[in-house]
C-alpha cells in the first residue's frame, strides 16, 4: 500500500535527518575515525612492535578474563532470583524487583564509593579489598545482577509450568526437570543476558580504575593511562581499535545467534503462572533467595549514607556542610560540583531530545531501508565504551573550531551517549501514532498541520520527556567519556568523587561518601520517575 | 447525493480500484462487501479524499471533489478498530469534530451529551479510552463521526473485531440510529449477514471491479455469477443439473422439498440448523444437493425422491 497523502513528506523528513546526521558526523564518526588513523598511521615503529608496547595481550587477557568470570558469577546469582521472581507470587514484588534493580541505574563512582565504605581501606567491615580481583567481580555482580533478573526472568514467565509439571509427571527429578526442560527453555535469555553483562564488563572503567588500584587494567583503564597519563596516543588508539572491535564480535556474535535460533516455540500468552508458595520448602526458598539478593544489592548502599552522616565517630552533617568549602587541592568547593552536574545534565537533555527526536522522526515516519540504516548507525554511540568516546573527543574535536576549550564539550559528550535512549524511547510512540490516528483527525476536520499539533505533538512529547529523563541521569552519572575532557575548573560531581576518593584524609573521603550519596538518591530518583510514567502504561 | 465515476487507484504494480462508478441515493445505506484485497478499504478512502485517484471523478450534488482536502470535505469516517485518540476521555474524542469546527463551551458539551445518548453512553464523558470495552469504544467511535453531523458517512468493518453476540446487538442499533436520523452512509465488509441485515443497496467487489449492485433481496436471489453465488455462501452452486439447468446455476437450498418430488435421491447427511434441518441428498447422478427444509424426515441412508421449485433456479452468468 502506498503512505496516504497525510504522512510527513520525504522532503521535509531529509531535513530533519540534517541534524541528528551532522551530530552524529561530528561527534561520533569523526573521532572515531581519527581514532582509527592514530592508530594505524602515526609513530615510527610497526603496528606488531606497538602493540607489543602497549602490553595489549596482558591487557586483552585481563579484560576478557574478568568480563568472563564477572559474566558466570552473575548468572550463577541472577538465576535463582529470576526463577523466584517468574514461578512465585509474594508481598511487595514490584517494591523489591525495583529495589534490586537500582545498583544497575547507578553511576559507576558511586557503586565504586559505595563499595570503598564497606570494605575499603576506611571500610566499616574492617577487611580491605581495595586493589583485589575479588571486589572488581563483587562489584560487576552487584551492578548487573539485575540485568539477569529481568532479562531471563521475562523469558521464564512465559514458559508454561506445565511443561515442567508434565516432566514431572514422567519421572524427572527436580533437577532433572530443571535441566533437560527449564534451562533450555531458557537458553535465548541467558544468551542475551550473558551478552549484555559480557559487554557491560568488558567496558568496565569506573568501577576498576577506582577499585582495582594500581593493579589491574581493563582495555579501558589503560586507553586512560596511556592517553592522559603517558600520553602515548597512538598506544591509546591502539587499543581503542581493539575494544572496538571486541565490542563489534560481542554483539555480532549475539545478533548472529538470535538470527539462527530464532524462537522456535510460539511463546505462550503469560499464563497465570506465579503462584504464592506453598510448601515449608518453597517459603524458605523464597525467603532465603530474596534475603540473600535484598541484602547483597542495599547493603552497599546504606553502608555509604550511614558514612557519609558518621564524621568523628558521630552522625552529623558535617561532610555535607564541608562541600560548600574550598580546598587547596581541587580548584572549586565539591558544590559548585553539584551545580555544574546539573547545569551540564541540563543542556545534555536538551541537545539529546532535540537531536534524539529529530532522529526519531526519521526512523518512525522514514520508509524503505535508508531509515533502517540510519537508525542502526544511531545505535552505534551505545556499543562504544565512553572512554573512546571522550577520547575521540580529545584527539579530534580541535578543528575546525577547538571544542576542547568550550564548556559545551561536556553536554555534547553526554547527549551523544543519551541520544540512542531518545532514539529508542521516542520510536515506537511515534510508530504507534498511526496514520490511522491522524486521518480520524483530518476526517473530524482537523487540517493536516493541526492534526499534528493535536495528536502527534502530544503523544509524542510524553515519550520525549522520559528520554530527556534518561538523558539527565546519564549525563549526572556520566564518567568516562568526561574524564577525559573536563577542564579543572568546571568538574562534575562523578569527577569531584573519583578526586576526593583518590586524596588521603578522612575529611576527604567522608565529602565523597556525601557527594555520592547525594548523586545516588537524585540518580534512583530520576529513573523512578521515569518508571513511575512508565508504568501508568498507555502512552 | 454521492457519485463515483469511473475511478481507478493504481498502486506500484496493482491496480486497487478499476474503473468504479456508482451513486449514492440522499438517506440510504449502501454496503460494500468482498474479500480482503478486493478494493473495497481503497474505494472507501478515495471517497474520503484520504487517497489520490489515479482516474475518475468523485462529486457530491454535482459538485467533483477533485482538489477539496480530505478535512473540509464533511465526511465522517468510522475506522476499522475505531482509532480512538488515546490521550483524549470520551468528550475529548467525541467533541474533537466539533472543535474542529470551531465549536465551544456549553454548545459542545451539550452535543456531546446529546450523541452520547444515541450511543447509549450518557454519562460517559469524563472516561478514559483505556477503560472501555470494545464494544463501548465502538459506539464512542461512532458518536465520534456523527457529532460533527457530516453530510455523508462512512463505516469500515465497524463491528469487524467484536464477538458474534455483540455483533448482532450493534449492527441493530446502528440500523436504527442511521434511519431515524436521515443519514447517508457506506458501509465496508467482508461480512455477508452485516451488510444484507443493514443495506439499502449492496455492492459486492472482487479484485478491484464490481461483482454485482443491487438491492440485497435481488443480489441474494440472483447472483450475478459463480463468483459471486461462491463468496455469498450458497450451498448449490453446480456446473448444470440434467433436467433441471444446462449452465451454470444456483439452487437455493429452500427451494428444495423432500418425500414429494420426481427426482430419486437417497438421504446422506443431516444437519440440525434450529428452525431448520440440513438435508444432504445425492441424486442418481452422483451430484449433490443441500435442502433446508422443516418437519419429520426419513432417516439417514433411505431412498427417497425431491422437488426443486423453479422459481429458486438461477441461471448464472458463465464468466468467472
Amino acid at each position: 500500500m502506498d503512505r496516504s497523502s497525510t504522512a510527513l513528506s520525504a522532503r521535509s523528513l531529509r531535513w530533519a535527518a540534517v541534524v541528528p546526521a551532522a551530530f552524529l558526523g561530528w561527534f561520533f564518526l569523526y573521532p572515531v575515525g581519527r581514532i582509527l588513523w592514530i592508530g594505524v598511521s602515526s609513530g615510527d615503529d610497526g603496528l606488531a612492535n606497538a602493540l607489543t608496547n602497549v602490553g595489549l595481550w596482558d591487557v586483552v587477557t585481563f579484560t576478557v578474563g574478568q568480563a568472563v568470570a564477572s559474566t558466570v558469577l552473575t548468572l550463577l546469582i541472577g538465576l535463582p532470583v529470576a526463577g523466584v521472581f517468574a514461578r512465585y507470587e509474594f508481598r511487595f514484588k514490584r517494591t523489591i524487583k525495583a529495589l534490586i534493580t537500582i545498583p544497575f541505574v547507578l553511576p559507576t563512582v558511586v557503586v565504586a564509593s559505595a563499595f570503598l565504605a564497606l570494605v575499603g581501606p576506611r571500610g566499616i567491615l574492617g577487611i580491605n579489598l581495595e586493589g583485589t580481583l575479588v571486589l572488581i567481580l563483587i562489584a560487576h555482580v552487584f551492578y548487573n545482577v539485575a540485568v539477569v533478573v529481568r532479562v531471563v526472568g521475562a523469558l521464564w514467565e512465559t514458559i508454561d509450568p506445565r511443561l515442567e509439571e508434565a516432566a514431572t509427571m514422567l519421572g524427572a527429578t527436580r533437577f532433572s526437570v530443571f535441566r533437560a526442560v527449564t534451562l533450555p527453555l531458557l537458553r535465548p535469555g541467558l544468551m542475551a543476558a550473558s551478552s549484555l553483562v559480557f559487554l557491560f564488563t568488558f567496558t568496565s572503567f569506573g568501577v576498576v580504575l577506582i577499585l582495582g588500584g594500581l593493579a589491574f587494567e581493563t582495555l579501558e583503564v589503560s586507553i586512560y593511562n596511556r592517553a592522559l597519563q603517558a600520553f602515548d596516543l597512538r598506544g591509546a588508539a591502539l587499543l581503542s581499535i581493539v575494544q572496538l572491535l571486541g565490542v563489534g564480535l560481542t554483539l555480532g556474535w549475539y545478533a548472529h545467534y538470535q538470527r539462527s535460533h530464532a524462537l522456535q516455540r510460539s511463546l505462550s500468552a503469560p499464563v497465570q503462572s506465579a503462584r504464592r508458595p506453598v510448601t515449608r520448602r518453597q517459603r524458605w526458598w523464597v525467603r532465603l533467595t530474596l534475603g540473600g539478593v535484598l541484602a547483597f544489592t542495599m547493603t552497599p548502599l546504606v553502608v555509604l549514607i550511614n558514612r557519609s552522616l558518621r564524621a568523628g565517630g558521630a552522625y552529623s552533617f558535617t561532610f555535607f556542610r564541608q562541600l560548600a568549602e574550598r580546598d587547596r587541592a581541587f580548584a572549586v568547593p565539591p558544590a559548585e560540583a553539584i551545580g555544574n552536574s546539573i547545569a551540564f545534565a541540563l543542556a545534555a537533555a536538551t541537545i539529546a531530545v532535540i537531536v534524539g527526536g529529530l532522529a526519531a522522526a526519521v526512523v518512525a515516519y522514514g520508509t524503505g531501508s535508508s531509515s533502517r540504516w540510519f537508525d542502526a548507525v544511531l545505535m552505534l554511540p551505545l556499543g562504544t565504551s565512553a572512554v573512546t568516546v571522550g577520547f575521540g573527543f580529545l584527539v579530534a574535536l580541535d578543528r575546525p573550531i577547538d571544542l576542547r576549550a568550550s564548556i559545551w564539550i561536556i553536554p555534547i559528550a553526554h547527549a551523544l551517549v543519551a541520544v540512542p535512549f531518545v532514539v529508542r524511547s521516542a520510536v515506537p510512540v511515534m510508530a504507534a501514532v498511526q496514520d490511522r490516528l491522524r486521518e480520524a483527525a483530518i476526517m473530524l476536520g482537523a487540517s493536516p498541520l493541526r492534526a499534528f499539533r493535536e495528536i502527534d505533538l502530544p503523544l509524542v512529547s510524553r515519550a520525549l520527556l522520559v528520554g530527556a529523563a534518561f538523558a539527565f541521569a546519564i549525563s549526572l552519572g556520566e564518567f568516562g567519556a568526561t574524564a577525559f575532557i573536563v577542564r579543572p575548573d568546571n568538574p562534575t560531581l562523578p569527577i569531584a568523587i573519583e578526586r576526593f576518593l583518590g586524596r588521603p584524609g578522612e575529611a576527604s573521603f567522608g565529602q565523597a561518601m556525601a557527594m555520592a550519596s547525594i548523586l545516588m538518591v537524585v540518580t534512583a530518583v530520576s529513573i523512578g520517575l521515569i518508571d513511575h510514567r512508565r508504568g501508568r502504561g498507555g502512552f | 447525493m454521492l457519485t463515483v465515476d469511473s475511478v481507478s487507484v493504481r498502486f506500484p504494480g496493482t491496480l486497487a480500484l478499476d474503473n468504479v462508478s456508482l451513486s449514492l441515493d440522499p438517506a440510504s445505506v449502501t454496503a460494500v462487501l468482498g474479500p480482503s484485497g478486493s478494493g473495497k478499504t481503497t474505494l472507501l478512502r478515495a471517497i474520503a479524499g484520504l487517497q489520490p485517484i489515479t482516474e475518475g471523478t468523485i462529486a457530491w450534488d454535482g459538485a467533483d471533489l477533485d482538489g477539496v482536502p480530505a478535512h473540509l470535505r464533511n465526511f465522517g469516517l468510522m475506522f476499522q478498530d475505531y482509532a480512538l485518540f488515546p490521550h483524549r476521555t470520551v468528550a475529548g474524542n467525541v467533541g474533537f469534530g466539533l472543535r474542529m469546527r470551531g465549536d465551544s463551551g456549553g454548545d459542545l458539551s451539550a452535543r456531546v451529551t446529546e450523541v452520547l445518548s444515541w450511543v447509549g453512553l450518557g454519562g460517559y464523558q469524563n472516561r478514559s479510552i483505556a477503560t472501555l470495552s470494545g464494544g463501548e469504544q465502538q459506539r464512542v467511535a461512532l458518536a465520534r463521526a456523527l457529532a460533527p453531523a457530516p453530510r455523508f458517512l462512512m463505516l469500515d468493518e465497524p463491528v469487524g473485531s467484536l464477538d458474534r453476540q455483540l455483533r448482532t446487538r450493534l449492527i441493530d442499533e446502528l440500523r436504527t440510529i442511521l434511519r431515524e436520523r436521515h443519514i447517508t452512509a457506506l458501509y465496508v465488509t467482508h461480512d455477508q449477514d452485516e451488510a444484507l441485515a443493514l443495506a439499502d443497496q449492496l455492492v459486492v467487489m472482487r479484485d478491484g471491479v464490481i461483482a454485482q449492485a443491487g438491492t440485497p433481496a435481488a443480489v441474494w436471489r440472483r447472483p450475478a455469477d459463480r463468483w459471486v453465488a461462491d463468496f455469498l455462501g450458497f450451498e448449490n452452486v453446480l456446473d448444470g443439473l440434467a433436467g433441471v439447468a444446462d449452465g451454470p446455476v444456483v439452487i437455493h437450498a429452500d427451494a428444495i422439498s423432500i418425500g414429494d418430488g420426481t427426482l430419486p435421491a437417497v438421504i446422506i447427511g443431516q444437519r440440525f440448523h434450529g428452525s431448520t434441518v440440513a438435508v444432504t441428498v445425492r441424486l442418481d447422478s452422483g451430484v449433490a444437493l443441500e435442502a433446508h427444509v422443516r418437519g419429520a424426515l426419513p432417516p439417514v441412508g433411505e431412498a427417497t425422491t425431491i422437488a426443486i421449485d423453479p422459481t429458486g433456479v438461477v441461471p448464472l452468468e458463465t464468466l468467472g
